[in-house]
Order: C-alpha cells, then sequence, then structure tokens
C-alpha cells in the first residue's frame, strides 16, 4: 500500500515536471508574466497618482482597482491553458505515448494539475510580485502584506480555474470545442453568474445567507469576497449580504472560502478522473 | 504469453473489432495483416489498454484491465504515427522513460545506436517522421520489454531507419522476444514472422501460421485456358475473379468440384495452369479483393 503511494507520487513528480518544463520552455510563460506585470504596475501607477477614481496612496485601493481585472484575467488564462491541454494531447497522438508508459489515469490528471498551477503560479508571481515590489518601495510595508494576500488568492483562483478546465479537456473532443466550452464557462462565471444571483435575489427575496451561499457557488465570486476582505475585513462593499456574512463566519471567513475553492478542485478533479477513466486514453 | 478472448470494440454504432481471439506464445512474432481501417491500430491499442473494450486479453496471467501498468512495464510500443511533446528532446524523453520505469541506461549510447547522437538535445519538434519513429524505437526497447508491439513499423521510416528495424528485429527475435507487428505489406518482414493474423473490417478473417495460409491459398487458385469464349458465368463453387475471351482466373476451395460445374455449364476447357500466387495477392484473396486485373 505505502509502496503503491509512493510509487503513484513519483509518477505525479515526474509528469508535474515534465508538464512545468514544457511551460516554462514555450513562450506563453513570459507572455502571461509581462502581461500581469503591466497590468500591476499601470494599475498600480494610476492609483498613486490619483488619476483613477480611487486614487488613494494606500495599497488596499490599488489592490481593490486590480481585484476586477485580475477575476477577469486569471481565470481566462487558467481556463484556457488547461481547457486544451488533456483534449490538444489527444489530438496530436502524446497520449498514445504517454499511456504506454506505466502511468494511471490519476497520475495523469494530477501531475497535469500541479504541473499547470506551478507554471501559472510562476506566471503570476513573476508579474505582479515584479510590479508590486517596485511600488512598495513607496508603500508602508503592512500593505506589503495584503498585496502578497492577494497573490495568494490569485494562485487559488488559478488552481480553481485549471481543475475546471481540466475536466472541460476530458469531457470535449477537440481543441476547438474545448475553446468553446471554455468561453462559455469564463463568461458565465465572471457575468452570468452575477446577473442570475442578481435576479433571484431580487425576484424570491432571498435571505442574505442564501445570496452569499449562492454566491460562492461561484469561484470567481469566492475570490472576489477573499479579494474584499483583505481590504474590508466588515465586507461592508458587499451590502447587507457581505455585512450579515462577515458577522457570521468572523474570522473563519477566508477559511470557509479557501475551503468552497479546494472543493471546487476536488470535485473538478475527480469528476475528470472518473470520465477519462471510463473512456478511451486516445 | 498473449490470450485474447473475444474482444470486441465499438465506437457507438461502429464495430472497429468483431469477436477477435487468438493465442501466441513466448517467442513468437505475429504479424497482424490487413487493409487499412481493418482494425489492425485498434487490436493494438486494446492490448496496451488505451482502448475500451469488452472480451479478456491476457499477458501471461495478468488480465490487463486488473493491472494495465504492470502490464505496460512489459511491452515497448512503437505506433504508427508517433508523437511526443514538441518542445522535449530524446534526451529527455529516454530520462523521464527511465524515472518511469525505474531503469538506468546509457541514453547516449542506446540514442547513438539508433542514428540519433547528434540530434539528442535538438527539441523532437524539430525532427523528420523517420527520426521520431527511430526515437519511438528507441524508448520502445529501452527498459527491454518481454513484448515488443510495433504498429507499421516500416510506414513511415527512410531507408536507414528501415535498415535499424530489421537489424533491430532479427536481435529481438534471437534474443526470444514476443513481438506483435502491424502491417499492410509482408515482403519485408516476412522471414521474421511465426504467425499471421488477418483482419478485415474488423473481423478475423486466418489465424495461424504462415505456412499454413500459404499452402491452403495455394491449391485455391487456379488459371483455365479456354477454347471458346465465355460471356458471362457464376459458380457456386468458386469464385471467378477476372476473365477475358482466352482465360479465366478461379479461387475455389474444391478445384475438382469447380471443374465439375465449368464442364456442367458447357465451358470448353483447353488447360488448367494452378497459380502460385504472391502473398500480397493471397492477402487480397482473404480481403474478398477482386481487383486483380
Amino acid at each position: 500500500m505505502v509502496i503503491t503511494i509512493m510509487n503513484r507520487l513519483r509518477i505525479i513528480k515526474e509528469l508535474m515536471t515534465m508538464e512545468l518544463k514544457q511551460a516554462l520552455k514555450s513562450r506563453w510563460l513570459v507572455v502571461y508574466s509581462l502581461l500581469y506585470f503591466i497590468l500591476g504596475l499601470t494599475l498600480s501607477q494610476f492609483s498613486l497618482m490619483g488619476i483613477s477614481y480611487l486614487g488613494l496612496k494606500a495599497v488596499g485601493r490599488i489592490t481593490a482597482t486590480l481585484i476586477n481585472l485580475s477575476l477577469y484575467l486569471i481565470p481566462l488564462i487558467s481556463l484556457m491553458l488547461s481547457s486544451i491541454s488533456i483534449v490538444g494531447e489527444k489530438e496530436s497522438g502524446i497520449t498514445e505515448w504517454i499511456f504506454s508508459e506505466p502511468i494511471g489515469v490519476l497520475e495523469y490528471i494530477l501531475g497535469k494539475f500541479i504541473g499547470l498551477v506551478s507554471a501559472i503560479s510562476i506566471a503570476t508571481l513573476l508579474g505582479f510580485g515584479l510590479a508590486s515590489w517596485l511600488i512598495t518601495s513607496i508603500l508602508p510595508p503592512e500593505d506589503i502584506s495584503k498585496y502578497l494576500y492577494f497573490i495568494v488568492i490569485a494562485v487559488l483562483l488559478s488552481s480553481t480555474s485549471v481543475g475546471i478546465g481540466l475536466l472541460i479537456s476530458v469531457v470535449t473532443k477537440s481543441r476547438l470545442e474545448a475553446l468553446g466550452l471554455t468561453f462559455f464557462t469564463w463568461f458565465t462565471m465572471i457575468f452570468i453568474y452575477d446577473m442570475i444571483v442578481m435576479g433571484l435575489a431580487i425576484a424570491m427575496n432571498l435571505k442574505e445567507q442564501i445570496v452569499f451561499f449562492i454566491a460562492v457557488l461561484n469561484p470567481v465570486e469566492t475570490s472576489r469576497i477573499m479579494m474584499i476582505y483583505s481590504i474590508d475585513p466588515a465586507l461592508v462593499f458587499l451590502g447587507p449580504s457581505g455585512i450579515y456574512t462577515a458577522r457570521t463566519l468572523g474570522i473563519y471567513l477566508p477559511i470557509v472560502l479557501t475551503s468552497i475553492m479546494i472543493t471546487y478542485v476536488f470535485i473538478s478533479l475527480t469528476t475528470a478522473y472518473l470520465l477519462f477513466k471510463r473512456g478511451d486514453k486516445i | 504469453m498473449i490470450r485474447v478472448e473475444n474482444l470486441v470494440k465499438k465506437y457507438d454504432e461502429f464495430t472497429a473489432l468483431e469477436n477477435i481471439s487468438f493465442k501466441i506464445d513466448r517467442n513468437d512474432v505475429l504479424l497482424i495483416l490487413g487493409p487499412n481501417g481493418s482494425g489492425k491500430t485498434t487490436l493494438l491499442r486494446c492490448i496496451l489498454g488505451l482502448l475500451r473494450f469488452s472480451g479478456r486479453i491476457t499477458l501471461g496471467n495478468i488480465d490487463i484491465t486488473k493491472d494495465i501498468k504492470r502490464v505496460k512495464r512489459l511491452i515497448g510500443y512503437v505506433p504508427q504515427s508517433i508523437n511526443f511533446p514538441r518542445n522535449m528532446t530524446a534526451r529527455e524523453i529516454l530520462n523521464l522513460h527511465d524515472k518511469l520505469h525505474e531503469i538506468e541506461i546509457n541514453e547516449e549510447e542506446l540514442i547513438s545506436s539508433f542514428g540519433l547522437g547528434d540530434v539528442v538535445d535538438v527539441p523532437v519538434g524539430e525532427y523528420s517522421g523517420g527520426m521520431r519513429q527511430r526515437l519511438a524505437l528507441c524508448v520502445a526497447i529501452a527498459h527491454d520489454p518481454e513484448i515488443l508491439i510495433f504498429d507499421e513499423p516500416l510506414a513511415n521510416l527512410d531507408f536507414e531507419g528501415r535498415k535499424i528495424f530489421l537489424r533491430l528485429l532479427n536481435e529481438l527475435r534471437k534474443r526470444e522476444k514476443t513481438i506483435l507487428i502491424s502491417s499492410h505489406k509482408i515482403v519485408d518482414i516476412l522471414l521474421y514472422i511465426d504467425k499471421i493474423l488477418m483482419l478485415s473490417e474488423g473481423r478475423q478473417l486466418y489465424f495461424g501460421p504462415l505456412e499454413r495460409l500459404v499452402d491452403r491459398l495455394r491449391s485455391m487458385r487456379f488459371y483455365l485456358r479456354l477454347n471458346t469464349s465465355i460471356d458471362r458465368l457464376q459458380l457456386k463453387s468458386g469464385r471467378i475473379i477476372t476473365h477475358n475471351n482466352q482465360w479465366l482466373l478461379v479461387e475455389t476451395h474444391n478445384i475438382v468440384e469447380t471443374i465439375g460445374e465449368l464442364i456442367r455449364k458447357h465451358v470448353d476447357i483447353g488447360s488448367i495452369y494452378v497459380e502460385e500466387p504472391s502473398l500480397d495477392e493471397l492477402i487480397g484473396y482473404l480481403h474478398g479483393d477482386n481487383d486483380h486485373e
């Protein structure tokens, strides 16, 4: 039993390393790092200069400005990369080689997941990290911790999106189909879901806790709450629902929200594993 | 060594393999013959556990659906058209293979023996099809597997690659490996084959020793020289492959019965020549191929 687990972990490590090496060699990592860097730096600079409507010399405000853009960008990039990964390897015949090696579906899925999350995390840390390093020279030390917290949530959102992306990759039959489903999923998470929650809340006069519960079923919304919590622990920005949640859960809120994100990863990967195991490998 | 029982593979309504059953022993070299789309590759992929199927496949005493990872350690596989991740080098691919199989080999030496020594650190995306195929051969034998599976091994190989492959095949035979080769041509590898499995449209046409197939078929085909011309003719005991005013080419399981039927139909036979068909023609026969003109 122990040998089997050790053996599986060893294979996952090898596959993760392969995935990461490939990502490091490709151009997308550099492009995304640069994109995150420019985004972080530009918005920070504008905020510091007082050009943005927030325009205050406080890192909390800068982070607030970054929240919405990163909530668009992070899931999109993570979903796109992961959703074409398995179906792309199937299409190009690489899975025929991979599954002729002594590799199981579980190791393959987990190796892919950890490899992709690591690669995206590196891009996020490089981009946002470098931008924050530049602006921290003019910011107080306590704000730096908020920035780091923000980066951690970004990585968590990436992980959730990669999990969902891998599930998309398993259920689709071509790269094109995967990309189509990816954009639909992304659009739903970013725009449609919010509208549904708002519509339901108004139409059915839902209670605060139910609105909160429905909202956090969307990982993007969960991340948004976590990010806002970092600059506004009372969640006043989120209105009655936010205040109720902050009062009820208190300091446990980040733990609850993190657990929801991890549950998302778990459900996505388990479903992807079961579906992939049930079907043909190539 | 390998036993396949009632193997069926379906894609929705389409049946790719229908009730395939055969058994080969250790050290056997099995040639899986058939035209394109006959199910050769699907069969090999089922044996490797890459596709789901109904029926039963065992390697030694291992049911492949029960312990596929153990099975893969016993097999070296070269697909018809191999694709490795484009930005990995041959060294990285072999290195990963070694780690997955928990072996240590001299990668440099192995790669050089396949004529890839100069490109060992070049991304495989820059390789030609033949070079990728050679690398696939290299990976397939690196862990010294008991069973080797080659899917159309000569299809994408250049002249140098073919020489390397045939030398390798010879060596593997000497080392008493069990080998499965799929091909739609037979000539190059005829010398190395023990048994043949013939497929057509997913159905098993023949399984057995090569000699038995040839003997069986040689007695089934003959030319008739005609004294009178014929227009339209159909036989119950045989199949007319082609004819003109002077010649009739017939296939039959029973030459005496067929000649009797021709006489009864008032065909004036001048002389009979039993043909020794080429192997490709024999395959054509089993495929039900009528195009021999």
